[in-house]
This record gives C-alpha cells, sequence and structure tokens, in this order.
C-alpha cells in the first residue's frame, strides 16, 4: 500500500508548524490575496517562506490555496505571487479558475496545479479533460462522492486523487453557492463566505408556511468524520487525505492531525482496528471537534442526519483545550491557559510523535507566583509539575 | 442578436417564438437540474430547441452520459448548455462544436471565458454575480459568450434533499411553488427539491431593459432570459421588449412599463449596482 499523504489545514504560520509536528504531512494555508476563507488569519509572504523552510527540515510540504474565482480586477500581481511561490518551495497551488492553473503552469512551473474542490469534480471524465488542456497535477474530488464513486474515479483518473476526510462541509456544490453574496454581499468564491446556509429560514408552500413554530429550516450541514472511511480510502488508491479548518484553533490542528496520524499509521502497517480500538480513534479524532459530526457523502447521498436542524449556539464550543507548554524545566511545565483548570484535574498531553499521557496536577501557580485551586483566566502563564517530560508547544488538554 | 429563453415549457415555446425569443432551451430528461419541467428527445425535433445538460454525472452514471451526449449530437438542436466538464471531456467533434458551458457561478472573468471559449465550445455564459461594468468588460474581450440579462438566477446548488430532510411527510420533492425566506429578511427565494438534490434560485428577478443595448454595443450577441418562476405573460412581454429595445425602442419606457405591469413580480438590477466584497 503506497504511503497517503495526510494534509492539513492552517490558518497561521503558528498552526502549519503544529500541524507538522503532530503528523501532517503536507500543509495548506493561504496568502493575503488570492485565497479564499479571507478571515483565516492568512500569511504574510515572508510567512509562507518561514512555513516551507519549517516544512523541509521534518520533510513535509506546503500547498498553497489560490482558489478564488476571480473576478475582473482580481488577477493582477498574479504572476508575481505565483514565482514567488515556486523560489519559496512550495510543493502545489490549489486552484479553481482555468487562468490560475494556465498562469501556474507557465510562471511557476516547478509547483504542481492540484484542481480545488471548486470545481466539483465527480467523475473521471471531468479530471481527464482537466489534465488534458491545463496538465493538472491532481484533483481534489467534490464532497459529494460517495466511496464507490472516489474508488471509480480514483481508479479510472489520469491524475491523483484527493478527498476529504475530516472537518466543515458545504451543504451546496463548492463553488455554486452564492447566498453569501445575496444576503451579506460577502462574495463566497472570493473568500467572503458568511455561511448563511447555516441561518435560519421560514420555508413556504405558496403563501402557507410549512415550517413549524420553534422549528425553523436551516440547512448547515454536520463536519465531516470519515474515521470509518479510512481503510476504504486507502484500499481505493486515493493520495491524499484533506482535513478542512483553516479558520479553526491550533488544537483542532493537533489533536485532529495526531489522532488521524495515529489510525492512518495503524492501517498503512497492516493493523486492522477492531471495533474497540476503532471507538478510541473515533473518540481520540473527535476530541478537537465543536460540532456534530456525520459520514458525508461517503456511505451514500447525505441525509437527513448530516444537517443541522439548530443554530450554532456556545453551548457548541469546545472547552477541552487547557493550555500549550511554553517551557518545562525541573519537573515544573508552564503553559499559556486557555480554559478553566483545577488543581488535581486530569490532564491529557498530547506531543508530537509520542503516545498521550495523563497527569493530574498537585497545584497550579500563575505568574506572580500565587497558588491558586482553580485558573479561570485565559492566557495566564500558569506553572504545574508535571510528572514525565514535556517539550514547548505541547498541548494539554481536559481528559476523559 | 440571439434573444434566448432558458428552462421554457414546451408549450410556451410557440408563444416565445413569436414574441421574439429566437432559441428556446428545455431540460432534457435525465440530463438537467434545475426546478424546469424535463423533456424527452422527441420533444427537441421543433426548430429553435435548444438542450439543457447541465447536472453533475457521477460515476455509476456514466452509460447514461454517454447516451444522453449522443442523443444530442443527434438531435438538431443548435446549441447544449452544460455543467460538468464530463460532458466536454466526451463529446464529439460534432457535439463540442454545439457546447454552451453555463456553470451558473464560476465565469467571472474574461480570462476565464477566453479559456472556455478556446475549447472549440459555441459559448459560455457569464456569471450574473457581476457589476455592469465587470460584465461589459468580460463582453469586450470576449463577445461569444452569453449574458444572462433576465429572470431568477440560481444561487445554490445541493444534491441534498434539504426540504425532504426537514419535513419528510410533506411530500415536497417535485413541487415548484416552494419558498425559503430567512428570518430576518422578506424577500422569498424559490426553492426545488428532486431526486439530483435542491436547488435554490435569487429573490429577484434579473431586468436588464436598461443594459441590454450597452451589452450589445460591447459586442454581445447572445442573451439569455431564465423563464424559471416567470408567468407566462411577464415572459412573452420580457421577450418582447428586449427585441424592441435591440431594434431601437426606448429601454427606460420598457422598463417602466414592465414593471408597471408586473409590479407584483420582484423585478431588480441583481448584482449590476452592487459590487461584491471579498
Amino acid at each position: 500500500m503506497k504511503h497517503v499523504e495526510l494534509l492539513a489545514p492552517a490558518g497561521d504560520l503558528d498552526r502549519a508548524k503544529t500541524a507538522i509536528r503532530y503528523g501532517a504531512d503536507a500543509v495548506y494555508i493561504g496568502g493575503q490575496s488570492f485565497s479564499l476563507r479571507s478571515r483565516a488569519s492568512n500569511f504574510t509572504d515572508a510567512d509562507i517562506a518561514e512555513a516551507c523552510a519549517f516544512a523541509r527540515d521534518y520533510g513535509a510540504s506546503v500547498h498553497v490555496t489560490v482558489n478564488i474565482i476571480p473576478h475582473e480586477d482580481d488577477l493582477e500581481g498574479l504572476e508575481r505571487y505565483l514565482r514567488f511561490l515556486q523560489e519559496c518551495g512550495v510543493k502545489a497551488v490549489i486552484a479553481a479558475s482555468p487562468t490560475v492553473m494556465r498562469l501556474a503552469r507557465e510562471c511557476a512551473p516547478e509547483v504542481e496545479v492540484h484542481c480545488s474542490t471548486q470545481l466539483s469534480v465527480t467523475n473521471a471524465a471531468a479530471a481527464e479533460f482537466l489534465y488534458r488542456e491545463l496538465g493538472i497535477d491532481r484533483v481534489v474530488l467534490a464532497r459529494e462522492c460517495t466511496l464507490d464513486d472516489v474508488k471509480a474515479i480514483t481508479a479510472a483518473s489520469p491524475v491523483p486523487t484527493e478527498a476529504f476526510i475530516h472537518g466543515g462541509m458545504c451543504v451546496n456544490y463548492s463553488g455554486r453557492c452564492t447566498l453569501s453574496n445575496r444576503m451579506t454581499l460577502r462574495d463566497a468564491n472570493r473568500g467572503g463566505c458568511a455561511q448563511s446556509c447555516r441561518w435560519m429560514y421560514h420555508l413556504y408552500e405558496g403563501d402557507n408556511e410549512i415550517t413549524e413554530e420553534g422549528r425553523l429550516l436551516t440547512m448547515g450541514s454536520k463536519d465531516l468524520c470519515a474515521a470509518d472511511e479510512i481503510q476504504g480510502l486507502l484500499e481505493a488508491g486515493v493520495s491524499s487525505f484533506k482535513i478542512e479548518g483553516r479558520m479553526k484553533t491550533e488544537y483542532y490542528v493537533a489533536s485532529v492531525v495526531s489522532a488521524y496520524r495515529r489510525l492512518i499509521d495503524e492501517l498503512e502497517a497492516g493493523k486492522i482496528p477492531d471495533e474497540s480500538r476503532m471507538a478510541y480513534h473515533r473518540k481520540e479524532i473527535l476530541k478537537g471537534e465543536n460540532r456534530a459530526v456525520c459520514d458525508g457523502f461517503y456511505k451514500g447521498c447525505a441525509g437527513a442526519d448530516s444537517l443541522i436542524t439548530r443554530a450554532n449556539s456556545d453551548a457548541d464550543v469546545n472547552h477541552d483545550f487547557l493550555g500549550r507548554v511554553q517551557s518545562f524545566e525541573n519537573g515544573t511545565a508552564v503553559i499559556l491557559s486557555r480554559n478553566p483548570i483545577r488543581v488535581n484535574e486530569q490532564i491529557e498531553v498530547l506531543s508530537p510523535g509520542k503516545e498521550n499521557r495523563v497527569f493530574a496536577p498537585a497545584w497550579l501557580m500563575d505568574e506572580n507566583g500565587e497558588y491558586m485551586e482553580e485558573c479561570r483566566r485565559p492566557m495566564t502563564a500558569l506553572r504545574m509539575p508535571v510528572p514525565f517530560e514535556t517539550a514547548a508547544d505541547d498541548i494539554f488538554r481536559r481528559f476523559g | 442578436m440571439k434573444l434566448i429563453v432558458l428552462n421554457a415549457a414546451e408549450e410556451q415555446r410557440e408563444n416565445l417564438l413569436k414574441a421574439g425569443a429566437d432559441r428556446v432551451v428545455m431540460p432534457l430528461q435525465n440530463g438537467s437540474f434545475t426546478a424546469a419541467q424535463e423533456y424527452p428527445a422527441s420533444s427537441f425535433n421543433t426548430p429553435g430547441t435548444d438542450i439543457l445538460l447541465n447536472r453533475f454525472f457521477f460515476p455509476s452514471e456514466q452509460e447514461e452520459l454517454t447516451e444522453l451526449l449522443h442523443e444530442a449530437e443527434e438531435l438538431p438542436a443548435e446549441d447544449v448548455y452544460f455543467a460538468d466538464p464530463a460532458v466536454i471531456s466526451l463529446a464529439s467533434d460534432k457535439l463540442k462544436q454545439k457546447l454552451v458551458y453555463h456553470p451558473d457561478t464560476l465565469l467571472t472573468n474574461s480570462n476565464d471565458m477566453s479559456w472556455w471559449l478556446a475549447r472549440g465550445i459555441r459559448s459560455a455564459v457569464v456569471s450574473p454575480l457581476l457589476t455592469r461594468e465587470e460584465t461589459v468588460s468580460i463582453i469586450k474581450a470576449c463577445p461569444a459568450c452569453t449574458v444572462q440579462i433576465h429572470g431568477h438566477t440560481l444561487m445554490a446548488e445541493s444534491r441534498r434533499p434539504l426540504l425532504s430532510s426537514y419535513a419528510p411527510e410533506k411530500n415536497l420533492p417535485g413541487k415548484r411553488n416552494l419558498f425559503l425566506r430567512e428570518e430576518k429578511r422578506q424577500e422569498r427565494m424559490p426553492v426545488y427539491e428532486n431526486e439530483h438534490g435542491t436547488l435554490v434560485y435569487s429573490d429577484f428577478e434579473l431586468m436588464s431593459f436598461r443594459e441590454i443595448r450597452s451589452f450589445a454595443e460591447a459586442g454581445c450577441t447572445r442573451f439569455l432570459i431564465n423563464a424559471l418562476f416567470v408567468p407566462d405573460d411577464a415572459l412573452a412581454d420580457a421577450v418582447r421588449a428586449y427585441r424592441d429595445i435591440l431594434n431601437g425602442a426606448d429601454a427606460l419606457q420598457a422598463e417602466k412599463d414592465c414593471t408597471e405591469k408586473y409590479g407584483y413580480l420582484p423585478l431588480g438590477t441583481g448584482y449590476y449596482e452592487e459590487k461584491t466584497i471579498k
């Protein structure tokens, strides 16, 4: 079985490094122009260069999204940018516009061109066309494909395929939704998506309202979690497994990437997990999630159980991320706290390349040297004893 | 100058051609995804009829697509409107010359338009998400393009059964009188579900009485009118008005006549004066 690429999202340089440390083979990032997710922090040119250098040190690679559907005046500076990406050592650009793909071929011939899911490729003939006419190196499949579709397309496609395995899903075909444009004038195909699909709607038949009071219609999709499909996707010969979430936190990145890394490594080593082991993997993967999940279209057309039936609320926010280690010396770790922590609470430590470990701190001390039973203030430089070695950038999270 | 009525019903065809339409485009059975009624190949033998073949195809539908392409090639249609690149990938040279790429939302600049036109197809449809100036810029660079000038525009296309997921007991698939209204807004957006998924259309009915002449002067010769959710008489009047304007009639008067007579319709100028932001 060939090694599949685990491709992780990164909204900024810090998260790119986190993803790579925690086992991503590649990260995809957006620059400050030409990329969707304009509300992600996005990378300066210097950040891109540093991300590439960091990735090289770990044997990983950087893909850059150049995936806007450009208007007339959006293409200025693109050629310079593509040349710059090549100079940095970017492995691939992810593009949806034929013009971007063509220019990438011309200006940055050493950079691969990956066809974005914005083009909704749902069959091998479409992939063949894009390969023939634009010389694409990889196709990111539409999230509407079932596992059988993925198998068939991958078998017949002239280029390697990439499939989403985790994260947010558009309820509509990517690139074919302009709800945000109409509701907010924010262009979904140029990075401005306001996620209007997740808002609440009344439904009418003629003049009669169908929606019931207190239960309006929302079109938001649950997030994708394809843990149970990883083996099938590996057998299908998919070349890259993509995690969605350039807007997500470093905790999400570390948690989800490390959990999938563990599952994929086991499968690639020929260890087929039994049900209890799969339950463990599922649990680990979902520790970083804020939203309900589904298996998307992999088992067949996504139906009612793939949809969110209520508006998002604060109750959905995951409070398990306790902080990231800043330093560790003489058995004492200093973390930058993110959520409330109590003395003797069980804490799980995520360290790149290691099994997760658990401990319970006997004391907590803030930056003023004050002992405390509980720290409720985020961003406190919090000291605590740890009975094993940890290192800067390790992640502490609530255990359970 | 071609006035093309998209998503027309078979029974509207004669009236629309009489009103000044050059072509009517009807959805081909099993080949389209639209709220309009689909028709078997036998309905496409009447002169002036073109084919809508705009749905996405999945691997298990490859044989079906091959048959549809064969049908489209044999029919007397001049134009075949498609969205899935598989269509052009598998089309014969003869069929390719009939193809019009219509991805609804994706063709937003003249470079991409030029690229598609250079693939040997008849035309491609400019996204209706653009300002008047952006549209003219694309037309000037690519006069072979097609521009939607009237009717509702597609806002969202999903493979999911969004309506029956909400209310399975209401038997909503196939119904053409359904609307969504966002809870803080008043506008109603037509919504339609069938076996291919769910479509949401714009709350507004685009009108371009003031724009069509400048589009024509910029070089455009193909104008699209979407028949969906437009009453028969309003549709025929719109076709007549656009034809008259192209023949020199007063555009402002035509707009006034239309908005007065059909004041109950959500006529609007779409994105012509509203630039979206990134």
